[in-house]
């Protein structure tokens, strides 16, 4: 009884994943991916594959299809409708993929040929896959990109992927991915790189397709918030095994391994304590702009400008936190690099009692000591040929110089242990370190000076969730035990409301909406706001699944 | 710095380890060089002692004299006696000769023997006919030239390798001179962009529309010919390539975070460059460095072919190339020796230059 079901059970999964094994061989050995991972995914079901960064499950879906970098070796078995995907032949593969079974990736913006039109690349794979002639398969073509709901589709077809948006290019990827009807759509975390009321959007368009074509879609991602929302069936992954896996209500429900409960409990939680009323104003911008003139053309014969800040105030007391909410483009980074002069800008900006703006390099050097600022990339803003204590004391080097090498180690190990790492790790590059402990260490970098304000440009958006966590709790006790304020700039709302005082919201380089963070959050006045919210109320799954 | 610690450069060690054409280029250059610098000083021969009686001696692993060459040659010693010599007998690297003249011989005249490259002093055995017969026993001077002797009959081998020494050191220096301009000018004109990088940038474009050879020549007029003027020459031109390399890294790096991280920290413009672009600009220098060097050696070879470079009796392998180049018809040996030193070295240089930019290669990491 219990074997035919079993059986049957095979039969109707469209992937079937037994004890896939995958190593890489690497310079330091051979790394163990993923361990004797089993999977399966019914015909027309959301399973959703959840982990962190490097648990696995990328690289088990990668070897499941055959497309595994060259220096991996796969063993187990991958049934993709009963036909055997580990060892097969190239010309094997290249008749399922495509036609069976099609992937979509993170990154819209680099799996998209550049030198290739929408309708080139969405003409040649009808073609390709269904004996199309030219005719038919651009009427296709035509046909599938009114449906992922590319404004006019035909018109479309002409264009190059550097012409349209980030969520335009995802898109097109799900309609490349869709034109042959497969049976399998994989999609590795086809959000990710979106602003918050994008993603909504796609993965409603997901949704949708998936009713009308009923195809299978195996979704990776490390967001719970899309798990809960979207996928029937979730599996948990970590270090390259699956430690839960069940449908996704009991499993939210009912989480039975305890990472599982710490994955969902990962949202930062919390508040930050209210500063007290009088506390001096120490830094204020009014009518701050920051434009940049672009030159088009031979010898810049077209002007642009774009106004990347536009008219904008704002004002922090000591030890107060102003978050900064926005999607990508809305200036709010811009904004924060011109409050350190790293972009120029006009209007007013004064710090303490100092207007910065007209400062020359030299006279602004005192002022920096007080004015810090942690950048988003914690890979691209450590040198990566400097030793961790060497990145820490830098700042000492030029605002402390009369301190002795040995007196700059001491306090860069004592930064170290503040940000909660080991201080004899300090003799080691960064590359050694993962993104939240290089993160510590920018984090460590800025405050060993003993700033008065730190502005954080999205220190905790490169990093898991349950990191992110960790960050914002150690930006919160830093703060509470030197008394520095922040401007805290992010598009994650659960972030920020575990982080701020008062809450402004950017858009288009004019701030929209400013408020204290409940009043705020609870009551939106701006259209703006309220979309951002829903979106983010979406993504944290609070609102209503699909 | 940590020993322990996992650097970059030490992960590169590693990797470069891993490739053995680049480990073995490595242990071979580092044999060519040791050869050079210590051979001569071991070597039986100065590099520019002559022997008449070698000219173009062929190369071989046997002592000369060689038994063909034995009988000319006391034939030509004979004729400065004025006799002649006859009933040779050799037992080892003693000879005894019977030389035979008209009138009594000078026994000063055997001198000769000695004077000759090929026999040592000469012993009176017996005196007959009141000196008209002398026996002598004459020691072989034994040689061996390995490499053969070029048309001076100069040892090769030592030519070869002093040669070497040379090569090496023009190619070391003028490289290093090229890279500490190259990379000061290159990361200067990248970091403050703008005017100064546009003016800095053009006169490189200047400079690199100076023809070489004129410009060498120039300098040989002003200056005489001179070892150092190569060094001046070289380098002048070859960090220009240098200057360009650097100056892309650094427009690129200057954008990097981490080097606005230092900016809001207040470090100088000094600070920036020394410490945060120029280290991270080694990579792409380093490897640059070993296509550099063997481009030095054979730009020097060219210019010595010109016979613009190091002057006789000093030589370089260029210069021992272009004379091989000349005798080619008979006297191979010339030619190939030197080429084979030459070409072994570049090899060497482009395996590692190879293996370097791999193992610097941040991709798979």
């Amino acid at each position: 009884m219990r074997s035919t079901r079993a059986t049957a059970e095979m039969e109707a999964s469209v992937l079937s994943i037994r004890d896939l094994d995958v190593r890489f061989r690497t310079q330091a050995g051979e790394l163990h991916a993923v361990r004797r991972v089993s999977l399966d995914i019914a015909r027309g079901d959301t399973l959703a594959i959840v982990g962190e960064s490097g648990s696995g499950k990328s690289q088990t879906m990668l070897a499941a299809l055959g497309l595994l970098a060259s220096n991996g070796i796969v063993a187990g078995s991958a049934k993709l409708d009963g036909v055997e995907m580990v060892g097969a032949s190239q010309k094997a593969l290249d008749r399922l993929r495509g036609r069976r079974v099609a992937m979509i990736f993170q990154e819209p913006m680099t799996s998209l040929d550049p030198l290739y039109t929408v309708g080139s690349l969405l003409v040649t794979t009808i073609k390709r896959h269904q004996g199309l002639g030219a005719a038919a398969a651009r009427a296709k073509a035509i046909a599938m990109l009114a449906r992922v709901r590319i404004a006019e589709p035909e018109a479309r077809l002409s264009s190059y992927p550097h012409e349209l948006s980030g969520g335009q290019r995802q898109r097109v990827m799900i309609a490349l991915a869709l034109a042959n009807r497969p049976d399998l759509l994989v999609a590795d975390e086809p959000t990710t790189a979106l602003d918050v009321t994008i993603q909504a959007e796609i993965l409603e368009l997901l949704a949708e397709l998936q009713a009308e074509m009923g195809m299978a879609i195996a979704f990776i991602t490390h967001d719970l918030g899309i798990v809960r929302r979207f996928a029937r069936h979730v599996a948990v992954m970590r270090g390259g095994e699956i430690v839960e896996t069940g449908p996704t209500h009991d499993v939210f429900a009912n989480p039975r391994d305890a990472y599982t409960r710490e994955l969902i409990d990962a949202e930062p939680s919390g508040r930050k304590m209210p500063i007290v009323a009088d506390a001096p104003i120490l830094l204020e911008a009014r009518d701050m702009r920051v434009h940049f003139d672009l030159r088009l053309g031979f010898f810049g014969a077209k002007r642009l400008a774009i106004k990347a800040v536009d008219g904008v105030d704002v004002q922090v007391r000591a030890g107060e936190t102003l978050g900064i909410v926005g999607e990508s483009g809305s200036g709010k980074s811009t904004l924060a690099r011109a409050l350190v002069r790293l972009a120029p800008a006009a209007g007013l900006v004064r710090f303490e009692d100092r207007a910065l703006l007209p400062l020359s390099k030299a006279q602004l050097r005192p002022v920096r000591r007080s004015l810090q600022l942690v950048f988003q990339d914690p890979y691209g803003s450590l040198s990566p040929r400097l030793t961790v204590g060497e990145i820490v004391s830098e700042g000492l080097r030029v605002h402390s110089p009369e301190l002795s090498a040995n007196a700059r180690d001491a306090r860069a190990a004592a930064a170290l242990e503040e940000v909660r790492l080991d201080a004899a790790l300090r003799h080691r590059f960064p590359h050694e370190f993962s993104g939240g402990q290089r993160q510590r260490i920018a984090i460590a970098r800025a405050i060993i000076l003993r700033p008065k304000l730190v502005l954080l440009d999205e220190p905790t958006s490169a990093l898991d969730r349950s990191i992110q966590k960790t960050i914002v709790e150690l930006l919160r006790e830093l703060q509470a035990k030197h008394g520095m304020g922040y401007v805290f700039i992010s598009h994650d709302i659960a972030t920020v409301r575990a982080m701020a005082d008062r809450i402004a919201v950017m858009k288009d380089g004019k701030i929209v909406e400013e408020g204290p963070t409940e009043t705020l959050l609870g009551h939106p006045q701006a259209d703006y706001t309220r979309r951002l919210l829903a979106a983010a109320a979406l993504e944290r799954g609070t609102a209503r699944p699909i | 710095m940590n020993a322990g610690a996992n650097s970059l450069w030490g992960d590169a060690r590693g990797r470069l380890a891993a490739n053995r054409a680049a480990v073995a280029s490595l242990v071979l250059l580092a044999a060519i060089a040791l050869v050079c610098i210590f051979g001569p000083l071991l070597g039986a021969h100065d590099y520019d002692r002559v022997f008449p009686d070698y000219v173009r001696a062929p190369a071989s692993f046997a002592a000369q004299p060689t038994p063909d060459r034995i009988e000319p040659g006391l034939a030509r010693v004979a004729a400065r006696l004025r006799a002649q010599a006859t009933d040779i007998a050799a037992t080892g690297d003693m000879l005894r000769v019977t030389l035979e003249g008209r009138q009594p011989l000078d026994e000063r005249a055997l001198a000769f023997f000695e004077r000759s490259d090929l026999f040592g002093p000469a012993n009176v055995v017996e005196r007959r006919e009141g000196g008209r017969i002398l026996v002598v026993d004459v020691a072989l001077e034994r040689n061996r030239f390995l490499f053969g002797t070029d048309g001076n009959g100069r040892d090769l081998l030592a030519r070869t390798l002093v040669a070497g020494r040379v090569s090496l050191a023009i190619g070391l220096l003028a490289t290093f001179v090229a890279i500490a301009i190259g990379v000061a000018y290159g990361a200067v004109a990248g970091y403050f962009g703008g005017r100064i990088d546009a003016a800095m940038m053009r006169a490189v474009d200047v400079l690199y529309a100076l023809p070489f050879i004129f410009f060498v020549i120039m300098l040989v007029v002003f200056f005489g010919r001179n070892f150092v003027l190569m060094f001046i020459a070289v380098g002048a031109v070859e960090w220009l390539d240098m200057a360009r390399i650097v100056r892309g890294q650094t427009l690129s790096l200057k954008r990097r975070e981490f080097v606005q991280a230092a900016e809001v920290l207040g470090v100088g413009h000094a600070g920036i460059l020394a410490r945060h672009i120029v280290p991270n600009t080694l990579g792409p220098v380093v490897v640059y460095t070993t296509l550099l060097v063997p481009k030095v050696i054979l730009l020097e070879s060219f210019l010595s072919f010109l016979g613009l470079g190091v002057q006789e009796p000093m030589t370089s392998w260029g210069v021992l190339i272009a004379d091989g180049a000349r005798n080619i018809q008979g006297n191979t040996h010339l030619l190939v020796f030197p080429a084979l030193f030459l070409t072994a070295t570049l090899f060497c240089l482009n395996f590692i230059g190879d293996g370097l930019r791999d193992a610097l290669d941040p991709r798979d990491r």
